[in-house]
């Protein structure tokens, strides 16, 4: 290799970095000055050049006009939370009532123990427990981006659960007892599918007795995902009354 | 973004007004496919309206919103379903590389330079192809591409040189 090629090969590589003005002041003095002597690193310099506006001057795409429509449709459904009925909550709450009551014993309790403390169902625990309770919707919609005034808890919730939710085998009303025994699964492994959305709980219809068994959740990790203060303050009452 | 942050709401409008058209550009000549790139641009704003809580005003807002949509589409890039890069020039108006008043065959000439620049860079791989766009379109410095890459600046570096040197070279053939 010549001299010559040899000077044009240390700077090669700094070409485009000079266009861009990305090099240090003083490498940038040198490459200038390589090239005031050397007409072939000029000439590859004036072809880099032109590229930047070529691709700059290609027509700039057209958003299209229901793009936003589309984008806020799917803001909403994120948001919006599944409402039961009235009904429909009662009855999981008095059928998820009846059979605490009946396992409770020490078995019942073991197992329930075994199941929470099962390492794969920490975080399945957590959601579970955010299942449960949920959090109310306070302000009606509103902004243009579909109901944002939906408790932004909500939201991070829903956003959690979709984002890190184990599938579960269980039927979707067990979504809503998740402190029932899984049957068949005495080692606590959830599979299956999907769990229901976040429903609507209103916190005054949950009692203490019932905050108090979700305490047994005691393999909660993440307690971000009980994003409701209301809760997270009564939950912490409870467990300080003993 | 700051004032979005905030809770207000109608920030978010401004933020996509703003960016829409500059990402559909972007992910268009990433993707090569303006079904998939529109459907990536609104993927784009839901993380940011989800991430709003975390995101720091030290960042960016651009470096933080490039760095969402390069990896939407470098993940679209390696679904085994997406097909080779295609040319695929929008229809536009304008020719802004020919001034007004000038000839039509340097209008035209412009318009095919410009195709064949975007074609050569719709064939270059992924991420020469995110850095070249970035630093040549969108302007961003070398170490903006490289967090919207999460790649070092001496890569960004290597990775333009590159990219820019297929597509000079293209582009003299044509001459």
């Amino acid at each position: 290799m010549s001299e010559s090629e040899a000077a044009c090969a240390t700077v090669a590589d700094d070409l485009s970095a000079l266009l861009d003005g990305e090099l240090a002041e003083e490498r940038e003095v040198a490459v200038r000055g390589h090239l005031e002597s050397c007409r072939d690193c000029t000439a590859r310099v004036a072809a880099l050049r032109r590229v930047d506006p070529a691709l700059a001057a290609a027509p700039a795409p057209e958003v299209p006009a229901d793009l936003r429509a589309r984008l806020d449709a799917r803001l909403s459904s994120e948001t919006r939370p599944l409402r039961e009925s009235a009904a429909g909550r009662r009855r999981q709450a008095d059928s998820a009532a009846g059979r605490r009551r009946q396992a409770d014993s020490a078995a019942g309790r073991r197992r329930r123990a075994r199941w929470f403390t099962h390492p794969a169902m920490g975080f399945a625990a957590a959601a579970a427990l955010a299942l449960y309770v949920g959090v109310r919707a306070v302000q009606p919609p509103v902004g243009p981006v579909g109901p944002i005034g939906v408790d932004e808890t909500e939201s991070r919730i829903a956003g959690t659960l979709h984002e890190s939710m184990t599938p579960s085998s269980q039927p979707e009303s067990r979504a809503l007892d998740p402190l029932a025994p899984s049957p068949g699964s005495a080692s606590g492994s959830i599979t299956g599918s999907e769990w229901a959305p976040v429903a609507e709980v209103d916190l005054d219809d949950v009692s203490d007795e019932e905050l108090a068994m979700a305490l047994e959740f005691d393999t909660i990790e993440d307690l971000e995902v009980i994003a409701n203060l209301d809760l997270l303050e009564r939950l912490l009452e409870i467990e300080e009354a003993g | 973004m700051l004032a979005f942050c905030a809770g207000d709401l109608s920030a978010f409008e401004g933020l996509f007004q703003r960016w829409a058209s500059r990402l559909l550009r972007y992910l268009g000549r990433m993707i090569c496919d303006h079904a998939i790139a529109e459907e990536l641009v609104q993927e784009v704003f839901l993380r940011v309206y989800r991430a709003r809580d975390r995101y720091k005003p030290e960042a960016r807002f651009s470096t933080w919103i490039y760095r969402i949509a390069t990896n939407l589409a470098l993940n679209e890039l390696r679904r085994p379903h997406h097909r080779d890069p295609h040319f695929s020039l929008d229809e536009g108006d304008g020719f802004p590389l020919a001034a007004e008043g000038s000839p039509v065959d340097e209008v035209v000439h412009a318009r095919r330079r410009s195709e064949a620049a975007v074609r050569e860079l719709e064939g270059l791989p992924e991420r020469q192809r995110a850095a070249l766009w970035l630093v040549a379109a969108e302007g961003l410095a070398y170490a903006d591409v490289a967090v919207a890459l999460d790649v070092s600046e001496k890569a960004v570096k290597a990775l333009v040189h590159r990219a820019r040197s297929t597509v000079a070279a293209k582009l003299q053939e044509g001459e």
